[in-house]
């Protein structure tokens, strides 16, 4: 097993097992990194650069946030180069997504197919504000904490965070009706 | 408090992160006020849904055995091993963002670099051929603000690795008979 030495006394103890480091992060991060660049490969592949980087790295990591707060930076600074050369590809994907779309309308919208419409729709926003929406919504992040991983001030995630809902609710028809499913509202219905 | 001053609070009210007494003020107003009630309901059913979405598109999905592998691999690269100036760089990462230190933490950086280079050339020129000898070299290069951080890859036993942020610097190791500066900039454009 491979293990890394450590450079400091405070940091004595923390030569880790890679093996666990591995299991206690790899699911969690491989599921935010699919929410964030939409491809199960390309998630494994930024994934798997997030851990080599940090594990390389783990000694410059000062404990200030959880680890897992601390790996997720990492994997968004490598989704953000990501999806800078990918930018072409997912627009045209866009078009093919909205033209299936309409074919599909009178189909039964059950929960998969709206979590996969979620999912695709994230992809249509910017790279901030899918930022935002995940943070808020998957990594369950306060607005403050928001502002610290992304390097805004709060009053900034805020206002993507409004600017993000809206963007989904022109994105995800009325029809779809994503959240009836709980009894509550249908997205896009006040 | 107002329904103006309430919406604009909601996600911090939702937090839990204003201070005592806007937390307070907002929670007065909300039992008070029926659109605001309705606007935190939806609030919070808008998050539990998306939750539930996002939840129910990732569950199946974990980490391929084969990208375990490459991870466990990667870290037995020789070229992957700590060397002295990852160890430098790792533990001035601790300085980076006090302002105050960055320059003279700068200053260190390039005198111990320009130092461990000009030993290390002197050590090695007389022992390894010109390849060997810009293998295993580390450089130090500028490049444009947008790469400040690197999305780097490997190919076959060639790595590139960046990092640091904000400061424009690359460490990276080479095998092959490519010069260094060529093959960094196929990686990085
Ligand atoms: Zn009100």
């Amino acid at each position: 097993m491979a293990e890394i030495p450590s450079c400091s006394a405070q940091k004595a103890a923390d030569s880790f097992d890679v093996q666990e480091f591995i299991d206690s992060h790899g699911d969690r991060l491989l599921r935010s990194a699919y929410l964030l660049c939409g491809n199960a490969t390309e998630a494994q592949d930024l994934v798997q650069e997030t851990l080599i980087q940090a594990i390389k790295s783990w000694r410059g990591f000062r404990g200030e946030s959880a680890p897992y707060t601390w790996l997720h930076g990492i994997l968004l600074n490598l989704c953000r180069r990501y999806h800078r050369k990918q930018k072409r590809l997912v627009y045209d994907e866009d078009v093919v997504l909205k033209e299936t779309f309409q074919v599909d309308q009178a189909r039964d919208m059950d929960q998969d197919f709206c979590a996969a419409r979620l999912t695709k729709a994230m992809q249509e926003l910017s790279r901030e504000h899918r930022e935002v929406i995940l943070l808020r919504f998957y990594e369950n992040m306060k607005i403050e904490e928001i502002a610290r991983q992304t390097g805004v001030s709060s009053g900034t995630v805020k206002s993507r965070l409004h600017y993000a809902m809206r963007g989904l609710e022109q994105l995800i028809p009325r029809e779809m009706n994503l959240f009836a499913s709980d009894g509550t509202h249908p997205i896009g219905t006040p | 408090m107002n329904c103006e001053n309430f919406n604009d609070r909601l996600p911090e009210y939702l937090d839990e992160t204003l201070s005592t007494t806007e937390q307070a003020a907002a929670r007065e107003h909300v039992q008070k006020c029926g659109a605001c009630q309705q606007a935190v309901a939806r609030q919070e059913a808008l998050a539990k849904s998306i939750r539930l979405s996002f939840n129910r598109e990732t569950q199946g999905l974990s980490l391929s055995a084969e990208t375990r592998q490459n991870i466990l691999n990667a870290l037995k690269q020789p070229s992957l091993q700590p060397t002295s100036w990852e160890r430098l760089r790792a533990c001035c990462a601790v300085l980076w963002l006090k302002p105050v230190r960055v320059g003279l933490v700068l200053l260190c950086l390039l005198l111990l670099i320009s130092g461990s280079r000009f030993h290390r050339q002197r050590a090695e020129r007389s022992t390894l051929p010109a390849t060997a000898q810009a293998a295993s070299d580390i450089y130090v290069i500028d490049v444009p603000i947008e790469t400040e951080m690197h999305f780097y890859r490997r190919q076959n036993n060639r790595v590139v690795d960046a990092v640091v942020t904000g400061v424009s610097v690359i460490d990276a190791s080479f095998s092959g008979n490519l010069s260094p500066a060529t093959s960094l900039k196929r990686h990085i454009h």
